[in-house]
């Protein structure tokens, strides 16, 4: 059977649509070719052509043309449309114009790199030119880096190495830059947050070494569909650029359909559980030959649903994979492979496949939960969707009332905008960390804009790091003078440190079997844990934290196990402190601390508990920064102990959801912990922190903005539709009857002084 | 989310107060008797000594460098076009700098040169000690090193391929200016100095050789982590009194290198004593002669390598260098086809330090198939060879659980060898028919040589 049968089937099969809460169609769409531009050099098009692509898509020819006309561009356009072109074609052209010309190609992650490095290879190949191209990450062999600096026409690396391998030591690449005509950057959306704040300004730095060699690069972005592309590459490279969303690629007819599992005890509430419905769905998907993704939420539910697909499905375990973080890249590339051939008929995957890794296109994908945002839920969508047949998305909803409220409320899916990407590029701890990096590289000089950045501001921030005693001034110029190497201080992304390896030592032979990073092993390989690997189960035997390796053995038992982080928050340095109405607004230094506590036993399929144990592991922790706010004894008293308890919970999640919008950050950059009675303030307390060692000073902003904040809080509580909460305003909500919606806005209104003289009006409603 | 990074550290400079010193705070010019030299891009300090080549540096004299024969250092340096240089025309060369880990930040403050020269129909050794007083100053000292260094035709260094000649082109680089030293004659000391040391002293530092090899023991220098520090605690305060020791230390490895530089070309000068080269050969220890050996075998001279074994072998050596000279010794008897004084000293192993010995065994058996035609008796040779690597193994990973770390000859393929070599003088000692390619490739050398 191909989708389409198994599509009217679906459609004609009652007991699936009694589920199905709402099922969209998109017409196919016919590709929109054009001419080559007609500057292109010839023996680029024959290559093209040879390689089956005679004629470019509608956005392939204008970014191509924007580019060779001088401008930057960003492509914002569907998976699989080919945006790889977008920027191979000026880059060749440019290179087989002047060979002395040069571009650098900037991916995420490593695997990205590796993969679109073979991809460029192969077209070079066609081309029969001498066209060099290298990656250069951290895997580069040292014999090997001297060439690639001298002689790399096209160097594929990825931000960090940028940062701290390249430009530190620009004056190697001075035939790089003096020649660099092109800077793409891949996944554009993926730099967001902290992380693309730093990315600004590693790319800061780079327009200054650029300009040093008397270069003018142009930039060619590529990103996945966000709300804000435009301003985020504006944001990103500090330079004005054009949107290309002209999508001429062909799109086969697509479906999607969100479907809830079927209630099996109404008054409880209790459904199907997602993951069985998922694989019963992936394993009829599989039995008809249909080519299928299905997306999990986490790599434990990732492991267990590719179990229970293996075990009903006809195909060999060869032939249904798992793919997520923590295998080696070994095997991700033979099962990225796999699935471009087509031998590898499933995959079971975490969002480590959001990314544009090229797996080709499938033909159905099954998401089983909510992806957590729109666009990361368009984007595993898209994972399915060929050029000219039809493709299948299910997404299949779990009991949590996220989960329930999306699937059923399908408009609030898709009727909105997928989230923007913010970044912040002049947050002042993410400059404070890379200026000293620039200056290393080159000096200075007085009045020099930084980016976009105000010179003053600038100045100001170069005289701070004068006191600190890392520049110095002389006749005006800033030079670096702290020591060794400032880059080596600076990481661009979050948390990532030495990874724990996962040793299998079943056999004598002992074999490396994976790896995770040091704040998932706690409660993923902690001891006695389950560990699913390809389906295998391992018991951990030991983890060995100082080593950072922990002990497998393969068994085989009928349960897995669950482990749970408990956050705590301990006040280390009361910065500022304001009583503003009924609350106190703080901020300073804090210790955020995250202990695995124990861990549940739970029977694969029926998933009930079938025991427990302790985890006996240091608790993590990190200095940050954190905003709190602290309501008043007097207040509390006033509200009562119940609603008190449903309104802290209610607003820590507002909270956490309105707050990025005033601090232009990834709603992942904060963590929010409610306390009812905390240990340092006594009182009820909502904290605010940095999810960021050292704080990336996104409390110090809160404590400005506080007013506004909550004035925005209250406003998206007071305006959303629902009736006693959900989670798009104060948080999913289990029991109705704790009204946490309307005692919320109570709250929201004592703290901003708006009406409070009643509190007899609560106890009936407003 | 890693634990713990304190919040302010990475905008800290890295270095800290220097502790402070008794007396009062001097300018640098006050203490250090140099001038201030004018270029066309300003004006920067040097110190310019002029030294006696009488003058001696531990064990050796400056004037011992103009004595070594130019094909000696061409063949230690491994930079063949050495030979026709005259050797009073090089430069020795020593940074110090504002870091150590190199980058384009990195600047080299100063710059020691030091060089032969004829004085008044006396050869002198001149030694130029130029110093950026402050960042502005650096154009002015490139543009007069610039000049100043065209005049040699080599430069001698100790690691500078890899830190002082890349640190000096960025710096050149940056000032936009063109100097290419990559294209100079380069003695790098290091890389010698480590072949003939390491074996002997384990840690090669520049200190280290003198200590041991000069017998040199520093007064008063400052620890080399310590400069980049007391650079940027100059710039800030002005108090030379740290600055004026470092000019000091500079010098003494300048003179070091030019010691160095002549006894390890010594070492390996194989000229008749009087062939105006009065050096006085000093006695070597039993390890460094393992080192000598080993660079003679490198440099194809094989008798001297062979006698330096001898006089290593005469002393006293640890396990490990007793190992190393008996097989280095016989591996050089093997290629003079001395087979059976090669067999002796493979013996010698086996018998003295029987868990070391399965190279030697594997030599021994070869010898006994090839050589004595008794290939039961190399048979049995080379199941102690493989008993002897297998029992290796096994102390290895008693000593490591879970990990297989080899024993450093046979190549991690050896249970193939071992297979192969085995069933092959199976076949050999029973009189059945070997395939033509199974001849070992050594045989073939054996025969040229």
């Amino acid at each position: 059977m191909n989708v389409d049968q198994v599509v009217e089937r679906l459609k004609s099969d009652p007991a699936f649509l009694a589920n199905v809460t709402t099922w969209r169609y998109v017409q196919p769409r016919a590709a929109t070719h054009v001419e080559w531009p007609a500057a292109i050099d010839t023996r680029l098009v024959e290559a093209l052509e040879t390689r089956g692509i005679s004629q470019p898509y509608t956005h392939q020819a204008t970014a191509i043309k924007a580019s060779l006309a001088g401008q930057d561009v960003t492509v914002v356009t569907s998976t699989a449309s080919g945006k790889t072109l977008c920027y191979n074609v000026p880059v060749l052209h440019s290179i087989l114009k002047d060979s002395a010309s040069r571009a650098l190609y900037l991916f995420p992650t490593k695997a990205l790199s590796q993969d679109q490095y073979t991809e460029l290879h192969q077209l070079i190949n066609q081309l029969d030119a001498d066209v060099k191209t290298y990656t250069y990450d951290g895997d580069t062999p040292v014999s090997a880096r001297r060439a690639i600096r001298q002689a790399g026409h096209i160097v594929v690396t990825n931000p960090d190495m940028l940062h701290a391998g390249i430009l530190p030591h620009h004056t190697k690449w001075q035939r790089l830059f003096e020649n660099l005509k092109y800077i793409v950057v891949d996944e554009l959306h993926y730099y967001r947050g902290v992380f693309g704040s730093h990315v600004a300004n590693v790319l800061r730095r780079l327009a200054r070494v650029c300009t040093f060699y008397g270069a003018t690069p142009q930039f060619i972005c590529c990103s996945a569909t966000i709300a804000n592309p435009t301003e985020l590459a504006q944001r990103l490279t500090g330079r004005d650029t054009l949107l290309v969303d002209n999508d001429g690629s062909a799109r086969g007819a697509r479906h999607f359909v969100f479907y809830n599992p079927p209630a099996i005890n109404q008054q409880l509430g209790i459904r199907r559980s997602a993951t069985g419905e998922s694989a019963r769905l992936a394993q009829m998907l599989l039995k008809n030959d249909v080519q299928t993704i299905v997306f999990g939420r986490s790599r434990v539910h990732t492991e267990v649903l590719l179990t229970r697909i293996r075990q009903g499905t006809h195909l060999s375990d060869d032939a249904v994979r798992g793919y997520r973080g923590g295998y080696l890249p070994l095997q991700r590339r033979e099962i990225e492979q796999g699935l471009r051939q087509g031998t590898v008929r499933g995959v079971v995957a975490t969002n480590a496949l959001e990314l544009g890794i090229d797996i080709g296109q499938l033909e159905a994908a099954v998401l089983s939960g909510y992806p957590g945002t729109i666009a990361s839920t368009w984007q595993q969508a898209g994972r399915a969707g060929r050029r000219k047949t039809t493709s299948l998305a299910v997404f299949v909803a779990d009991s949590s009332a996220l989960d329930q409220f999306i699937v059923t409320h399908p408009e609030y899916f898709f009727d909105r905008q997928p989230e923007s990407a913010l970044v912040n590029p002049d947050n002042l701890y993410v400059l404070m960390s890379h200026l000293p990096c620039a200056a290393f590289e080159l000096p200075f000089e007085s009045q020099e804009r930084y980016g976009g950045q105000d010179p003053a501001t600038t100045q100001e921030a170069l005289r701070s790091l004068g006191q600190a005693g890392t520049l110095l001034e002389e006749g005006g110029i800033w030079h670096w003078s702290g020591g060794d190497y400032p880059a080596e201080a600076v990481s661009l992304r979050t948390a990532e440190r030495e990874n724990v390896v996962i040793i299998d030592i079943t056999e004598p032979r002992p074999r490396v079997l994976g790896e995770c990073n040091p704040f998932a092993a706690p409660t993923l390989v902690h001891q006695d844990a389950i560990y699913l690997h390809e389906g295998q189960q391992f018991h951990i035997v030991d983890l060995n934290w100082e080593q950072k390796k922990a002990y497998a053995k393969a068994v085989n038992v009928d349960y897995y196990t669950d482990a749970s982080l408990a956050f705590n928050v301990s006040v280390l340095e009361d910065e500022a402190q304001e009583t503003v109405g009924p609350v106190d607004k703080n901020w300073g230094e804090v210790r955020l601390t995250f202990s695995p506590s124990i861990y549940k036993k739970i029977r694969v399929g029926t998933a009930e508990n079938v025991g427990w144990g302790t985890i006996d592991l240091p608790q993590q922790e990190m200095q940050t920064t954190a905003y709190w706010l602290t309501v008043s004894e007097e207040l509390a008293q006033r509200l009562g102990s119940a609603p008190m308890q449903a309104s802290l919970l209610g607003l820590e999640h507002v909270l956490g959801n309105v707050a990025p919008l005033f601090l232009m950050c990834d709603p992942r950059d904060l963590v929010s912990v409610s306390q009812v009675k905390s240990p340092f303030t006594g009182r009820p307390t909502i904290f605010m922190c940095d999810n960021y060692p050292g704080g990336v000073g996104h409390a110090g902003k809160l404590f400005q903005v506080h007013l506004q904040v909550l004035q925005a809080a209250r406003e998206l509580v007071d305006g959303c539709a629902c009736e006693s909460g959900c989670p798009s305003c104060v948080g999913p909500q289990t029991e109705p009857e704790l009204h946490a919606k309307r005692h919320t806005i109570a709250l929201l209104d004592a703290t901003l002084g708006l009406v409070f003289e009643e509190p007899a009006r609560l106890a009936t409603g407003r | 989310m890693t634990l713990t990074v304190p919040p302010r550290e990475s905008i800290q400079p890295f270095w800290f107060p220097l502790p402070p010193l008794v007396g009062v705070a001097a300018p640098l010019e006050a203490l250090v008797e140099g001038e201030s030299v004018s270029t066309e891009r300003g004006a920067f300090f040097r110190r310019r000594l002029s030294l006696d080549v009488e003058e001696s540096y531990g064990t050796c004299r400056l004037g011992d460098f103009l004595r070594i024969r130019p094909p000696v250092a061409a063949a230690l340096s491994r930079v063949p076009e050495l030979c026709d240089v005259p050797l009073n025309s090089v430069l020795f060369l020593d940074t110090e700098t504002t870091g150590l880990a190199g980058g384009t930040g990195t600047h080299a403050f100063m710059v020691g040169l030091g060089y032969f020269q004829r004085v008044n129909g006396d050869e002198r050794f001149t030694l130029d000690q130029c110093l950026m007083r402050t960042y502005g100053e650096e154009r002015a000292m490139l543009t007069w090193l610039a000049e100043h260094m065209a005049q040699f035709a080599a430069i001698v260094t100790f690691n500078g391929k890899s830190f002082d000649v890349p640190l000096l082109q960025t710096r050149f680089l940056m000032s936009r200016m063109r100097l290419d030293l990559g294209e100079w004659l380069h003695f790098d000391l290091l890389h010698p100095a480590r072949r003939l040391w390491r074996l002997a002293l384990g840690s090669c530092s520049l200190q280290q050789l003198e200590r041991h090899v000069l017998q040199v023991g520093r007064e008063d220098d400052i620890e080399s982590f310590l400069i980049p520090a007391i650079y940027h605690q100059y710039l800030r305060n002005g108090d030379g009194r740290y600055l004026a020791r470092v000019f000091n230390h500079n010098r003494a490895d300048i003179l070091a290198m030019v010691a160095i530089a002549s006894r390890a070309c010594s070492m390996i000068d194989e000229s008749p004593e009087d062939a105006g080269a009065p050096t006085t050969r000093p006695r070597l220890s039993a390890a460094e002669q393992v080192g000598l050996a080993r660079v003679f075998e490198q440099m194809e001279s094989l008798d001297s390598a062979e006698r330096s074994y001898l006089a290593a072998l005469a002393g006293v050596l640890t396990v490990d260098l007793r190992v190393r000279a008996l097989m280095g010794l016989a591996g050089i008897l093997k290629r003079r086809r001395r087979h059976d004084e090669a067999a002796e000293h493979w013996q010698a192993v086996v018998d003295e330090l029987p868990a070391h010995s399965t190279q030697a065994l594997i030599e021994l058996s070869k010898y006994w198939e090839h050589r004595r035609k008794d290939a039961s008796r190399a048979y049995d040779l080379a199941c102690q060879a493989r008993d002897c690597w297998l029992g290796g193994l096994s102390r290895a990973k008693r000593r490591l659980p879970g990990l297989a770390s080899f024993q450093r000859s046979p190549s991690p393929s050896a249970p193939d060898d071992f297979a192969h070599r085995l069933e092959r003088l199976d076949r050999k000692r029973r009189g059945l028919p070997i395939e033509e390619d199974q001849a070992p490739p050594d045989t073939a050398i054996g025969s040229i040589v």
